[in-house]
């Protein structure tokens, strides 16, 4: 039976391939009509031969076989040679919508505007033509006109074109550009040219397939659409690029994929307005021009080195929802001449709103000026683990332009409201909004040698674990009144004249608590309105550095945290809590973890601190630092 | 075991009905006579005013259509031509059907290739 089986297999396989094709060949394209299809092939006046809808002169042709080659519809398949020219092959359904031209390695292939997609059944659902690129060459290219979406299929390409784009795309339509599975290429373009970008293309760009796709820019953008860009499954390598990795206009949606960018000139993936108006965000992103860049998934891996460049930049707004971003700045700042403003680098930037919502950030910035996280409009962290550090000292160019590094910064109104935050900074402040500052929620642990957590306006506290450990200034400083009214807080001031937590009494604001969890170590600022709690206090903060102290609300645990090892610290431990608050050294921290391992929700052992009354008048005096906490300019 | 041989014999059913097989390609003249040859590893070749494709040999002019074709469909008179005794005399070049050149003086019953200088022409000695 075993024998039975075998014959019959072999016998299927044999006759599946049983299908005759015919190949008319000019010059390096070869058109292929399988015979199923061919139907009557017409000969006209002893000049020229039409065959589905395709007209041949005969006195081109270069040949006519018979063979019995596979014809896949709606395929165009490209092999590059290194030791002769490019050959084309083209299927014979769409022979008649296509032409070629091949001048060594140099294919031009152009959609007639009379193709609107071709048999919907025969295995392509949107019908449309896919241009199947393989082989190599050292001096070759691929361009790509004319009208109606299509798909280029990287099957094992290596391509450089000494003299422009590796793959320059005039066809306004959308292009899916993919890498199919198992497969690497590798895209070149030629250096002090003219082009874009090594792909360039100005229809909306799918990045897509399951491949490994290399891109090397000698020019310009590693990638370039004048459109849309998504990215799905791909791994994509830019390893050089005289300008940015990806650069595109309208919008940029990062799904899924594998995404590493290095040797920049500029940005890692820039994305601006095409238009002068934004539509904002539309549903499945139907004709939006927006600048947004939305990251929903896939590993991102960037890598900047180029003075005041950022690793992720859009025009519009940066939305992450997912994924796993590891972005580094090394570049210092510069002077920006169109602006007239010194500015530095950042691992993400938005001129408009940022959102993030999900993924696993982690964000460092070593150069001058260099931020993680920059929104000129407003900022909202409702999810995902962000660690950033920013490590750089500030950017001078002139005494009056000058860009100082800071870990999360926003100039609209900041929201945090989830997700697991740890931003350092070894020179200004860790987290910093140019206006209003809300945290009602997630897991915050910012230290920095400025103000930990700094607001140019009011600031609030209604939920969530918050760690503010300033090493030369305050723990939390509101340049406007200060409300905490929920959650849970652990700010840590240098020694005096800083303090904890900070309001702007120069300008008659306050601090209110009204209710969460506190431990102030350098006090409360002077004046303060404590409601609905009682506030107590200790001395000798110091005496603590490096141990476990657990803060109790009447009977009940509110978080254990470690006392850093800060060389200047405020002596006084200002405790506030809604029922009547006990402080405990020596803990051992349970529960859930968080603030970068520094704290705790629960805890047990100890022993209690001797708290008193807390007078308002006996914390820090007023915070250091106006606005911005501009004190380390 | 039989299942697997039913599953097989099946799947064979359908590539078979697609895997069509087209044996011959059926040249057809304005004068709707048609030639059919065989399409196993066939070229064809243009030459001038002529085309030639396998044993069969057409003038352009003449050419109103090639298809494919699952028999051979060849007229008896397809592609075989009537040629005054004037043109044979004119016949530059003879071939058998083994493309073997061949003098006049070597034909003898069956269908041979002619050249001359009105064309090129497929003729059955009787």
């Amino acid at each position: 039976m075993k024998k039975t089986l075998m014959i019959i297999a072999t016998m299927l396989t044999g006759m599946a391939t049983i299908a005759q094709t015919m190949n008319i060949r000019v010059g390096n394209v070869t058109y292929q009509f399988p015979a199923a299809q061919a139907g009557e092939m017409t000969y006209s006046d002893g000049t020229s031969l039409t065959v589905m809808g395709r007209t041949f002169t005969l006195a081109d042709i270069t040949s006519m076989t018979v063979d019995e080659t596979a014809v896949t519809d709606n395929l165009v398949n490209i092999v590059y040679n290194t030791s002769g020219d490019a050959q084309v092959s083209m299927a014979g359904n769409v022979a008649q919508y296509v032409e070629a031209s091949v001048s060594g390695n140099h294919v031009t292939l152009t959609q007639l505007s009379s193709f609107a997609g071709v048999d919907a059944t025969s295995g392509n659902e949107s019908g449309e033509i896919t241009y199947q690129l393989s082989g190599a060459s050292t001096d070759g290219s691929l361009t790509l006109g004319g009208s109606y979406k299509c798909t280029v299929q990287l099957a094992g390409v290596t391509l450089t074109n000494p003299s422009g784009a590796a793959i320059n795309i005039t066809n306004s339509k959308r292009i899916q550009l993919s890498a199919k599975k198992g497969t690497e290429n590798t895209l070149t373009d030629g250096a002090s040219g003219s082009q874009k970008a090594c792909i360039y293309s100005k229809g909306q760009l799918q990045l897509q397939g399951n491949g490994t796709l290399n891109v090397v820019g000698r020019t310009k953008h590693g990638i370039k659409s004048a459109s849309y860009i998504e990215v799905k499954n791909l791994t994509l390598n830019i390893t050089q690029a005289a300008g940015d990795g990806i650069n595109c206009e309208e919008y940029l949606l990062v799904k899924s994929g594998n995404i590493s960018l290095s040797g920049l000139g500029d940005d890692g993936i820039q994305c601006d307005l095409d238009g002068t108006t934004s539509t904002g965000e539309t549903t499945g992103h139907e004709d939006e021009d927006s600048g947004n860049i939305y990251i929903e998934g896939g590993t991102l891996k960037v890598n900047i080195t180029a003075a005041a460049a950022k690793g992720i930049k859009a025009g519009g707004e940066l939305r992450i929802s997912d994924g796993t971003l590891d972005v580094t700045t090394t570049g210092s700042g510069a002077y920006d001449s169109d602006e007239k403003d010194a500015k530095g680098c950042a691992c993400l930037k938005s001129d408009g709103n940022m959102t993030i919502s999900g993924g696993t950030l982690t964000l460092k910035s070593t150069g001058t000026g260099g931020k993680c996280i920059k929104a000129d409009g407003t900022l909202a962290i409702s999810g995902g683990t962000i660690t950033a550090a920013s490590t750089g000292s500030q950017y001078r160019y002139s005494s009056s332009a000058t860009a100082s590094p800071k870990c999360i910064k926003s100039d609209g109104a900041m929201t945090i409201s989830g997700g697991t935050i740890t931003a350092s900074s070894s020179n200004h402040e860790g987290i910093e909004s140019k206006s209003t500052l809300d945290i009602n929620g997630g897991y915050v642990c910012a230290t920095a040698k400025d103000d930990a957590i700094n607001s140019a306006s009011h600031m609030t506290v209604s939920g969530g674990y918050v760690m503010a450990n300033s090493t030369g200034n305050d723990g939390m400083d509101a340049n406007g009144n200060f409300y905490i009214k929920g959650g849970n807080v652990v700010a840590i001031a240098a020694s005096q004249p800083e303090v904890a937590l900070d309001a702007n009494t120069e300008s008659r604001y306050q601090l209110y608590i009204t209710g969460g969890n506190v431990v102030a170590i350098g006090g409360f600022e002077n004046g303060s309105s404590i409601s609905g709690g009682t506030a107590k206090q200790a001395s000798s903060a110091s005496s603590y550095k490096g141990k476990w102290l657990g803060l109790t609300n009447g009977s009940t645990q509110a978080f254990a945290f470690k006392v850093p090892s800060n060389s200047s610290m405020g002596s006084n431990i200002a405790v506030y809590t809604s029922g009547t608050p006990t402080l405990t050294t020596g803990v051992t921290g349970s529960g859930t973890t968080f603030w970068d391992g520094s704290g705790s929700t629960a805890f047990s052992g100890g022993s209690s601190i001797s708290l008193s009354d807390y007078s308002s008048n006996q914390g820090g005096g007023p915070g250091g630092g106006g606005p911005g906490g501009g004190r380390w300019w | 075991m039989k299942k697997a041989l039913f599953v097989l014999m099946a799947m064979m059913a359908v590539p078979a009905a697609y895997a069509d097989d087209y044996p011959y390609l059926t040249f057809e003249t304005t004068d709707g006579s048609k030639a059919s040859v065989s399409t196993s590893q066939l070229t064809i070749t243009i030459d001038g005013t002529t085309l030639t494709a396998g044993t069969q040999t057409f003038t352009l002019v003449n050419l109103a259509k090639m298809y494919f074709s699952t028999s051979d469909e060849s007229t008896s008179a397809t592609g075989v031509s009537n040629v005054m005794a004037a043109d044979l005399d004119e016949a530059a070049e003879i071939y058998d059907l083994n493309g073997r050149r061949i003098t006049r003086d070597q034909m003898h019953r069956g269908i041979y290739i002619i050249k001359t200088q009105k064309g090129t022409y497929k003729v059955n000695v009787k």
